[in-house]
């Protein structure tokens, strides 16, 4: 509520505030901040530390490095690295003719990257100075996230093993008896004490995996590392692999808690304390702790859907799982992928970067990728806004009906609409047909826009026109479900801001702008990142519209499905060089929508916003 | 009191107050006009997908002269249901839908309360690590999932889809949580005190109070499978097992789409009606769901 009166006051006074455009004021200041701060932490630093700022100020990173922040030095060090690296590369290699783009192309992957890098920069500089700040003021940093919990793990067994010894020496025959056991056996000790459950559970587990390794588990788990199983090496053992290590660490996790367990059961014995009992322990599970019954199955499902092919595909960017056997001399062309695998390190990555093809592909369908991605998102972002608005006005007859209809192009199946779509703009389509019989198709065959033997427009062959066509039909899909998301919000603008903006004798249009439009952008930030994000991945649109299956990057091509081309699609089985442009691609989505998420207001209010 | 002294200058002699309303006339024009145009141009790929579905000259190839057709019949339809496997098509992803509807919302709208209700270790690290796992090109991970569905052998049967939607539905938790985030704590903290277990509180206060955000999920799990392709068409090859999604783009292949043209319109109209009219019957709901989603992602 706190934030609703802010909202109002704010309103109120940018309305009787000079028009100048303060928004952008304050952000410009508020960028200008971190420079102001360096200077006062540079004057009351000692010596080392001015060196240190200076070095902060140069590199992002190593000046964390120095003061032993090693993870976020880390990440800022090689974040800065790799993208800086890549615009000297991308810059080299285009002065030396090694690399030819178009020009638009270049500009706006030479953009992408200074602000990539220019953000890391910065980033590392704010957080350097802050840094320094904190020491000024006597304050002490975090440290090592890592070295944190190393040693918070060392004190946790240094005291299982205290107690463990203590309990040991209280212990009488049989205490000492089950204690020793649960170093074998999960659960059974916990039998004797009332916790059945718990038992129950530990031992299951413990027989699962037994049997599990004794079945596959161990040749899976050796497999992981030599790529070898039963004398064939095969892509199935790299996931069978990953899942046995997974396994493999749950169990272990299992273990640790069933020796915990019967410790502290043990104790609860020798001290004489009545334990839990198997009622209250069933009721923790449906009460305090439902948390855990509740998320057994979506982290199970995640881990095993999820996190393991995410790990399988990081992995096989480093091998030569692939159907391209013109590149190294020891691969097998696809139908054998079955029979052949082996580690190669950053061979793919060299692949990627090293040749011009590939590179210039990437970078193309990189930045068409972005532009899709901002344009799919603003377009229909506004194109929302404004039929909320239209159909929002109090004259307009029917709404119910417009609204209707237009819900009807968000029901349908995606591939209906699209392969429609597709259709009609064929070269025999609709469409083209429609052209003709109307006399367009002379008039620019006189025009001279298309040649004189086609009697058509081909809107998906001719690359502008098969993008624009892309952007305006995205429009016809995406438009009604931000319509509705918006007359939803509109209705939600509390309605006493109107009221006191119309006191102040505001215009509708400063209305909209000043209010309407600042609640709308403060309450969909995350929805417009979600949206951006999924663009990046839509692959629907792109699919359905102008899917071939040539294998090649097309003009019209983003980047996943020029991944499901060179990959699952068409046989082209290309997986290593796929998994290695994928990770690219994740690592450039994650860090992006990361960092604007973790800034959007709503995600840090989040106790105070509800 | 300023406002007073101003209403005088602000109500204007009759001239202006005709101008208004001139104005306002012109506005009503213009905006309906606008409305209904734009609601035409939606239309159009709608209207002339239904006039392919109901065209009597189906003989002539695909593209016929005119925009709507010269005769109408129901032949198409005939054809559809009496010559090809679309029935099984659609028999499976109606089955895939309704199971996929009830199980999914179920892991997530449960997600979604665990995350929105409880404060635990791990919980932060948890919420971030499935916002990143989001980002993740889902259809990369296919040659996995193939293999991991090839080992518990479910290739090709619909089995293998709803297991996978089911254990990635906890993901998609984000709308929901915002949603019940909205929820008032003192609720919940009445049922507590009244002794009510957590799993009550979630049966008997949660659901009731979350009908528009449950009915939201639900309905984009229903629509899932209608609109699935990669997987489906990855995992699902046999006739008897394929989706309508993967079915219907099969047949819009250069090789296949003189044969299947009309066939495929008239599988287009069957599709499209449960699924437009759940839409527009639950549009109510939906527009509560967006808007809740979108306000805390």
């Amino acid at each position: 509520m706190g934030n609703r009166g802010n909202m109002k006051l704010a309103a109120r006074s940018s309305l009787t505030e000079s028009p100048a455009n303060s928004d952008l004021r304050n952000k410009a200041i508020r960028f200008l901040v971190p420079f102001a701060r360096f200077r006062k932490a540079f004057a009351e630093a000692p010596t080392p530390r001015k060196i240190n700022l200076v070095i902060g100020c140069l590199v992002s990173g190593i000046a964390h490095l120095l003061l032993g922040e090693i993870e976020i030095g880390l990440g800022f060090l090689i974040g800065y690295g790799l993208v800086g690296s890549l615009l000297v590369y991308v810059i080299v290699s285009l002065g030396t003719g090694f690399l030819v783009l178009p020009a638009a192309d270049a500009l706006i992957v030479i953009l992408i990257l200074v602000c990539g890098f220019f953000a890391l920069w910065y980033g590392g500089f704010v957080k350097c100075v802050e840094d320094n700040l904190k020491l000024n003021a006597k304050k002490k940093l975090h440290g090592s996230y890592i070295a944190h919990f190393l040693v918070a793990l060392t004190k946790r067994i240094e005291a299982f093993f205290e107690q463990y010894n203590r309990q040991w020496h209280l212990a009488g025959k049989k205490n000492k008896t089950l204690l020793a056991l649960s170093w074998f056996v999960c659960g059974i000790p916990l039998f004797f004490y009332e916790r059945a459950l718990q038992a129950l559970a530990f031992l299951l587990v413990q027989l699962l995996y037994i049997f599990y390794m004794i079945a596959r588990g161990a040749s899976d788990l050796f497999g992981l590392f030599t790529l070898r199983q039963e004398g064939v090496m095969s892509s199935n053992t790299m996931v069978y692999g990953i899942l046995a290590a997974c396994f493999t660490l749950f169990f272990l996790a299992i273990y640790l808690l069933n020796l915990r367990a019967t410790l502290i059961a043990v104790k609860e014995d020798n001290e004489e304390i009545p334990g839990p009992g198997i009622r209250t322990q069933a009721r923790a599970m449906v009460n305090e702790k439902f948390y855990l019954t509740a998320l057994f199955i979506p982290v199970l499902g995640a881990l095993v859907f999820t996190v393991i092919p995410l790990l399988f595909m990081i992995l096989v960017a480093f091998t030569n799982y692939s159907g391209n056997g013109s590149w190294a001399g020891n691969i097998v062309p696809a139908p054998n992928l079955d029979k052949y695998l082996s580690w190669i390190g950053f061979g793919t990555f060299a692949r990627l970067f090293g040749d011009a093809n590939n590179l210039k592909d990437m970078l193309t369908v990189f930045s068409w990728t972005m532009i899709w991605a901002l344009l799919a998102t603003f377009t229909c972002y506004f194109g929302g806004l404004f039929f909320a608005m239209l159909l929002n006005k109090k004259c307009i007859k029917g709404k119910v009906v417009y609204r209707s209809l237009l819900v009807i192009s968000m029901a349908l199946p995606q591939f209906v609409s699209l392969l429609v779509m597709r259709t009609m703009f064929a070269n025999n389509g609709a469409v083209n047909k429609l052209l003709l019989q109307w006399g367009f198709i002379d008039w620019l065959q006189n025009v001279g826009w298309i040649s004189s033997l086609d009697d058509f427009v081909a809107f998906w062959s001719t690359p502008t026109i098969a993008k624009t066509l892309i952007i305006l039909i995205n429009m016809w899909v995406g438009i009604p479900y931000y319509m509705l998301l918006m007359s939803g919000l509109l209705i939600n603008v509390p309605a006493d801001f109107y009221d006191a903006a119309k006191i102040e004798g505001a215009s509708r249009h400063q209305i909209f702008r000043k209010i309407t439009f600042p609640y709308i952008i403060y309450m969909t930030t995350p929805c417009l990142i979600t949206s951006f994000v999924g663009n990046i991945n839509n692959f629907n649109v792109i699919w359905f519209l102008t899917g071939t299956n040539d294998g090649k990057a097309d003009d019209t091509d983003i980047l996943i499905t020029w991944l499901y081309k060179i990959t699952i699609g068409y046989q082209l089985h290309d997986y290593n060089f796929g998994a290695a442009i994928g990770i690219v691609m994740f690592v450039i989505t994650a860090a992006v929508s990361l960092i604007v998420y973790q800034r959007s207001s709503s995600y840090k209010n989040e106790e105070e916003f509800r | 009191m300023e406002i007073k002294a101003r209403l005088p200058e602000r109500r204007d002699p009759s001239s202006r107050r005709r101008s208004q309303k001139a104005g306002r006339v012109f506005e009503a024009v213009w905006s309906n006009a606008l409305a209904m145009l734009l609601t035409a141009l939606w239309m159009v790929p709608v209207v002339w997908i239904v006039c392919k579905a109901f065209d009597g000259n189906n003989a002539a190839g695909y593209v016929s002269q005119t925009f709507f057709p010269t005769s109408w019949t129901f032949d198409n339809f005939i054809d559809l249901f009496a010559n090809t496997p679309f029935l099984t098509w659609l028999f499976n992803t109606i089955v895939i839908a309704l199971i996929n509807c009830v199980a999914t919302t179920l892991v997530t709208i449960l997600t979604a309360f665990i995350f929105s209700r409880f404060r635990f270790r791990g919980r932060k690290a948890l919420m971030n690590i499935s916002l990143i796992l989001g980002m993740f090109p889902g259809f990369m991970a296919m040659i996995a999932v193939y293999l991991i569905l090839n080992m518990v052998g479910l290739i090709n049967s619909i089995w293998s889809l709803l297991l996978f939607y089911i254990a990635g539905a906890g993901l998609g938790f984000f709308t929901s949580k915002g949603y019940f985030d909205t929820i008032g704590k003192e609720i919940d903290e009445a049922a507590m005190l009244d002794g009510a277990s957590q799993v009550r509180i979630f049966f008997q206060i949660f659901l009731p109070l979350a009908k528009p955000i449950i009915i939201y999920t639900a309905l984009l799990a229903f629509m899932a499978p209608w609109t699935d392709y990669i997987l489906a068409g990855l995992v699902l090859s046999g006739d008897s097992s394929k989706t309508v999604a993967v079915g219907l783009y099969e047949w819009m292949s250069s090789t296949k789409i003189n044969i299947y043209f009309f066939d495929f319109a008239a599988g287009c109209v069957v599709v499209a009606i449960p699924t437009v009219a759940l839409y527009i019957g639950l549009q109510k709901f939906f527009v509560s769901g967006i808007s809740a989603g979108a306000i805390k992602g």
